[in-house]
């Protein structure tokens, strides 16, 4: 089977035996390049739903919260964080394995939001974003009259 | 098929229509903490990323000349996922100490997500100065 280790493995078996082999060899492409071209080396972002709100988390460990802004318009919320790392002086590195990041990435909410009834937190290194549906955005029942 | 399951869609509007009503939490996965590590004259420093684990959730222990770092994040996430580009991760990551490295005297702080641990060297191994006394 055909498969992707990792964008750069050296080691890419050229057995082409089926078109499942192929269609996953188009998804590992296409995960590449939202690697490189959406997430970039930012945090993933994860978004769960109730019928009343919709949270948003994303890993920021060892970020400023003060750098973190959000921003709505409309149905799209906008997110900017950037991580530095601390670089102490007179040391000698063994492993260096975090890196600094920017994030800036916008989402397409499902459903209108009541910006004036949004909170964001930081804790424990995860920001988590509670964004509550507009009143103007519920179900409404429409009773029938009986004559 | 298979490109359906990994859509580059990336609005949530989109995906909710095709995510299950009832999706079920997937089992954690056991995910390696990327670390900077760093050493001076006294002492070695581990500096790990651990999203989402605080003091309860963290369990560090040494044994045989094995440090081990397990962290547990709380679940902070509820409702229907609607967007997922990570899952429920276990933090698990252990090194090989050096003897010249004091194990009883390990001292470890996590704030935000971030783990710090400093490992003291044991006196021998830390450079010494020698003084010449005049002849």
């Amino acid at each position: 089977m055909y498969r992707f280790t990792s964008p750069f493995s050296p080691t890419c078996a050229t057995s082409w035996d089926s078109l499942t082999a192929f269609d996953e060899a188009i998804a590992d492409f296409h995960r590449l390049v939202d690697g490189v071209v959406g997430r970039g080396n930012g945090p993933a972002i994860n978004v769960h739903a109730d019928e009343q709100h919709l949270v948003i988390t994303a890993p920021v460990s060892g970020v400023d919260p003060k750098s973190i802004t959000i921003t709505t318009v409309g149905d799209t919320l906008t997110l900017a964080a950037a991580r530095t790392v601390d670089e102490p002086a007179n040391v000698t590195w063994l492993a260096r394995e975090r890196s600094a990041w920017t994030l800036n990435r916008s989402l397409q909410l499902p459903f209108r939001i009541d910006p004036a009834d949004a909170t964001a937190t930081v804790k424990d290194g995860v920001l988590t974003v509670t964004l509550k549906r507009h009143a103007e955005d519920n179900p409404k029942a429409i009773t029938v009259a009986v004559n | 098929m298979l490109s359906a399951l990994f859509s580059t869609k990336s609005n949530p509007r989109e995906v909710a229509d095709a995510a299950a009503p009832q999706a079920t939490e997937t089992p954690r996965r056991t995910a390696v903490p990327v670390c900077d590590i760093y050493e001076d004259d006294a002492k070695v420093v581990v500096v790990a990323d651990l999203p989402g684990v605080d003091r309860d959730g963290l369990n560090i222990s040494l044994h045989r000349g094995l440090l081990t770092i397990e962290g547990t994040p709380k679940a902070l996430e509820s409702g229907r996922p609607l967007w997922r580009e990570s899952g429920p991760v276990r933090w698990r990551r252990a090194f090989t100490l050096a003897d010249s490295l004091d194990g009883e005297r390990i001292s470890a702080a996590i704030k935000d997500g971030v783990l710090r641990l400093e490992l003291p060297k044991v006196p021998a191994a830390q450079p010494r100065r020698i003084e010449i006394s005049a002849a």
